[in-house]
């Protein structure tokens, strides 16, 4: 739909008011005093008025509304109502009703009017009976005045600066105190928009009026405002402009009429927006469905017209030429006879013979680089790998006559096997040994070079990356335990600490790690028969190093930020100045302001509202006071300012564990051993940078609430909650290893034929007619003796304490903070704001400039010798407790670990 | 050229030592990597360097003698052993970056294989360009 003239046939006055309620119109020209009603403004029809020759209620009717059930319209001369439902072509007075009424609302039952004196009387009998409610100052033009329904809440405003609301349909009524006077008022789901009389910003409210913030309208103008089908409009008539919004944020433009002069004045409803001017001879235009005005989509289409520039745009092309070539690997396959590999534990094979090579001759075969020694070893061969340590290897061989290039024996690869010696040629071999020459001897008598070799154990582990070092361990880093370390080295030996478990690297030089458990089964089962006469001997363990019990403590470190919202709220009603016998000396809005912008150690977060009194003449005592709008804006019945500030409070949480090992105290048998201790401290560089304190501004942001406070925990990488949890596993990792490594000093040494199969970390069971245990390998040498022809495995076996009690692990204790200390809030921090009268001789207490914070004042005139106060304005802001800024300890309380150490066997057989 | 294979996954003792199965014992296997100590040039394929991807293939020096490819099978990793083609070639990507080792699972079985020493079998990749 567009715009559409009004026609009304006859009139040609014009219309000076126009009234909608609960879907009918009523409007009403001047000086002829005809009505208009209909439900439809395309059928506007003449209808009697509403009474006799001038009306019940006289000739200037003010204000027009229904209840839902009949029409009201009140005046100087009372009020009236319609008797014929909503048609309002018939009426009556309401005799009952009170006299110079400015303002009728109607809704569901209810009607309301307030009179000349800004009285607010309620009926909800259709006028039978009046209650007086609540009370304002109206002032300024009472054209403005308003009573409306916004479907939830009555809103009544009379230009005084109150607006006051009833929620629960007249019943009962609040005083609010917008911003500014209202005389625009208008409302769509959910929020309330106010504008004052003149020129001047708008103000939204999406709480009923509670609070107010600008609308973001144009201050500059003035404007009227309606709301109908879910929109609320705002009408600039100087600009002139017609806007229309759903939630009073977003605005859309709706086109105008070409209607002269130009309309000043807009109603809406049932949809529908009306526009007119009270000019004599013009009628109104309507618009039963105003939409946005034209749109017109555009996109920006900028073109850029550019002199030619002498530079290029170069991008470097590299050419490279590569001579393709195959990178290859040697992948040699050696297949080994069954029988290598069996003859222990008398099971297969031929127990006790020489595993290694089961026809009983062996060779040893070494090369060196590319160099093939076999024929030239003299002596002995010795290979020797222990966990947790490089493995070395030393032979020595008769060089060929020539020059010895000395420089390329160092670091030269070295293979060293041990295979079957048939027909006078190797079969069978076996790897012994890999690694490079780390220094070779030369006997000068003999001419014979001796080379010292180990596996790279340190250069292969070295390279390894962290992530690499982390899968190989099993174990987990953190900065509050570990420190940074330059190669993967040293790395692995920090992850190690926390695992009971060795590494070594097997004879292809590839780095393994395996765990100390003695439940694992065994790999080799050894007996009598398999080992070298009189070999075997067995060391039982010490209690020297044993520890049953190790200490943590973790303490957990990070800032608080916190925030305090406050607020000073000062507000005194009109009468508390403006009152008879004697008024009180005014609040100025010179000391407000002095008093508002000088809180020491907090921020204003917004500019304080104050409030001023509407200049007016104001009934007084049978008289008049008068406030000029001159003087107005120097007086203030009130200030809203909201502060707030931050500060960090570091918290300190302390973790205690308990790692302990009762069998360990039993072997200990009552010999105190200091426990061993373990900390870690996991924090974080300072959360904020320098001067956040000071504003509220610099990141990182909290948000402080108007009132209240506000914690945030600033957990920063490295040190939050899960990093704990990771440092207290590490810790507990190492505990361990404390207790249980000086547990496995027990050995069992014995030599068997040369069995390069075996593996360190292997378990075995050994048992000859004196003794059965269990034990881990640990180290073995092997030894190709060339001249003695003998070629053993010399194993050293690890044991655990036997007979120790089984069992897994318990834990005991818990993290439960204690009860932290409450945070006050600012319930008890509100900024100190009161108000004392001086001048009485019965009621002013004596000045005390200490206690009596806020605004002091006097009885005007004072009464003769009562103790009269300097007249200021002060406040007093809350400061921020100790126990709010001090950093915050707290105990979380021990956890006790009880461990179960491995246990192995060993048993004396008669 | 410094890229080449390697035992161990830190790229310091060159590959070269095979595997050692025992007569019926089933199938060995085994992890080499292909890298670049230095760590600074990515390796392509040479027909088509960045397209074509670099591919690791079983060579048999003396086919129809010894070992045959099909004892071995390559994969990416230790699950793909199983669904490997014996003898084929493992294709790798079509970039290696030089900065990371590549892991190559390598599974040796017997076969038919009598006791002793086969060395005719290498492991190389197809002709290759490091840029």
């Amino acid at each position: 739909m567009a715009w559409q003239p009004m026609t009304i046939a006859g009139e040609a006055d014009g219309i000076a008011h126009v009234w909608h309620s609960a879907g009918r119109w009523l409007m009403r020209d001047v000086p002829n005093e005809q009505y208009y009603r209909a439900a439809d403004l395309a059928a506007i029809a003449a209808a009697a008025k509403p009474g006799g020759e001038y009306g019940p209620v006289g000739d200037l009717p003010a204000g027009a509304a229904t209840d839902g059930t009949r029409w009201y319209v009140v005046g100087y001369w009372g009020a009236a109502r319609s008797t014929d439902g909503l048609t309002g072509a018939a009426w009556e007075p309401i005799a009952s009703a009170p006299g110079s009424l400015r303002v009728v609302g109607g809704h569901g039952g209810t009607v309301v009017v307030v009179n000349i004196g800004g009285y607010l009387k309620v009926s909800t009998d259709q006028g039978a009976s009046w209650t007086d409610q609540a009370y304002f100052l109206g002032a300024g033009d009472e054209a403005r005045w308003g009573i409306t329904h916004t479907g939830t809440h009555f809103a009544a405003w009379a230009a005084s600066g109150y607006l006051l609301t009833s929620a629960d349909n007249g019943v009962t009524w609040q005083t609010r105190t917008p911003p500014i006077a209202v005389a625009e008022f208008a409302a769509v789901e959910g929020a309330w928009i106010i504008a004052p009389a003149g020129a001047g910003a708008a103000y939204v409210s999406t709480d009923q009026g509670v609070t107010w913030s600008p609308a973001g309208l144009d201050a500059g103008v003035a404007r009227r405002l309606a709301a109908t089908g879910g929109h609320a409009y705002q009408y600039e008539p100087a600009t002139p402009r017609l806007q229309r919004s759903a939630d009073l944020v977003q605005w859309e433009d709706i086109g105008l009429p070409a209607a002269s002069p130009t309309p000043d004045r807009m109603v809406a409803g049932s949809g529908a927006v009306v526009l007119w001017s009270a000019t004599a001879g013009t009628l109104p235009y309507y618009d039963p469905e105003p939409a946005p005005a034209y749109v017109q989509l555009s996109a920006a289409w900028p073109v850029a017209v550019v002199a030619p520039a002498g530079a290029r745009v170069v991008a470097p092309w590299r050419v490279a030429i590569a001579a393709p070539r195959q990178i290859a690997a040697a992948h040699p396959v050696v297949v080994l006879s069954a029988a290598t590999q069996g003859g222990l534990g008398g099971t297969t094979g031929q127990p006790g013979g020489w595993t290694a090579a089961p026809s009983g001759q062996w060779m040893a075969l070494v090369t060196m680089g590319a160099l093939a020694l076999h024929d030239r070893l003299v002596g002995v061969v010795r290979v020797e790998r222990a966990e947790d340590a490089a493995a070395t290897a030393e032979f020595a061989y008769l060089p060929p006559a020539g020059v010895v290039a000395s420089g390329a024996l160092l670091g030269a690869p070295v293979l060293i096997q041990v295979a079957e010696r048939v027909d006078g040629a190797p079969r069978n071999p076996q790897v012994l040994f890999r690694g490079v020459v780390e220094q070779p001897a030369i006997d000068a008598a003999t001419g014979v070079i001796t080379c010292r070799c180990h596996d790279q154990a340190q250069e292969i582990i070295a390279r390894h990356g962290r992530e690499q070092v982390e899968q190989l361990a099993g174990a987990r880093w953190h900065a509050a335990v570990h420190d940074e370390y330059e190669d993967g080295w040293g790395y692995l030996e920090a992850l190690m600490r926390q695992r009971c478990a060795s590494w070594a690297l097997d004879a292809d030089q590839v780095p393994r790690v395996w765990d100390w458990d003695p439940a694992a089964a065994p790999d080799v089962a050894l007996t009598e028969a398999d080992l070298v006469d009189g070999s075997l001997a067995v060391t039982l363990p010490s209690r020297d190093g044993l520890i049953d019990r190790v200490e943590i403590e973790i303490q957990h470190t990070w800032p608080r930020l916190r925030g305090r919202g406050v607020a000073l709220v000062y507000q005194q009603p009109l009468y508390f100045f403006v009152d008879a016998p004697r008024s009180r000396e005014w609040l100025t809005t010179a000391m407000v302001e002095g008093a508002v912008d000088g809180v020491s150690g907090w921020t204003l977060r917004r500019p304080p509202v104050l409030v001023h009194p509407l200049p007016g003449a104001y009934p007084l005592g049978g008289g008049v006071y008068t406030i000029s709008e001159r003087v107005a804006p120097d007086l203030c019945l009130g200030v809203t300012a909201y502060y707030a500030r931050r500060w960090v409070q570091h918290r300190d949480d302390r973790f205690r564990l308990v790692v302990q090992a009762s069998a360990v105290t039993t072997l200990l048998a009552g010999r105190s051993t200091p426990p061993a201790e373990l900390g870690a401290t996991v924090s974080a560089e300072e959360a904020v940078p320098d001067g956040w304190e000071g504003s509220i501004k610099p990141e990182p942001s909290i948000a402080i609430p108007l009132r209240g406070d506000v914690v945030h925990d600033r957990y920063l990488p490295g040190a939050t909650p899960a990093d704990v949890e990771i440092v207290e596993g590490i810790l507990i990792g190492e505990a361990r290893r404390l207790i249980v490594a000086p547990l496995r000093s027990a050995r069992i040494t014995c030599a068997i034929p040369a069995r390069p199969g075996l593996r360190l970390g292997q378990r075995a069971t050994i048992t000859t007619p004196r003794i059965s245990a269990t034990g881990m390998l640990v180290a073995m040498t092997h030894v190709l003796d060339l001249d003695a022809g003998t070629a053993l495995t010399e194993l050293e076996w690890a044991q655990f304490p036997a007979g120790l009690p089984a069992g897994g692990d318990t834990v005991a204790g818990a993290y439960d903070p204690p009860p932290l200390p409450a945070d006050p809030g600012a319930a008890a921090e509100e900024i100190r704001c009161g108000t004392y009268v001086g001048g009485s001789a019965s009621a002013s207490a004596p000045w005390d400039p200490e206690t009596m914070v806020g605004f002091a004042t006097n009885w005007e005139p004072p009464d003769g010798g009562s103790e009269v106060y300097p007249r200021q304005f002060s406040v007093q802001t809350p400061d921020v407790a100790d126990a709010d800024r001090d950093p915050l300890t707290v105990e979380r309380g021990t956890r006790t670990i009880s461990i179960t150490p491995p246990t192995d066997t060993l048993e004396i057989l008669s | 050229m410094s890229w080449a294979f390697f035992e161990d996954e830190a790229l310091t003792v060159p590959a070269g030592a095979g595997v050692t199965l025992v007569d019926g014992a089933g199938a060995v296997d085994r992890i080499i990597y292909l890298g670049d100590p230095a760590g600074d040039t990515d390796l392509r394929a040479a027909s088509a360097p960045g397209i074509d991807p670099v591919s690791v293939e079983i060579h048999d020096a003396a086919a129809g003698t010894g070992i045959a490819a099909t004892a071995v099978r390559l994969a990416l990793t230790a699950a793909g052993l199983a669904g490997a083609t014996p003898g084929a070639a493992l294709a790798m990507g079509a970039t290696l970056d030089g900065a990371i080792p590549h892991a190559i699972h390598v599974r040796t079985t017997q076969g038919a294989l009598a006791v002793g020493v086969y060395t005719d079998l290498v492991l190389r990749t197809v002709p290759c360009v490091e840029v």
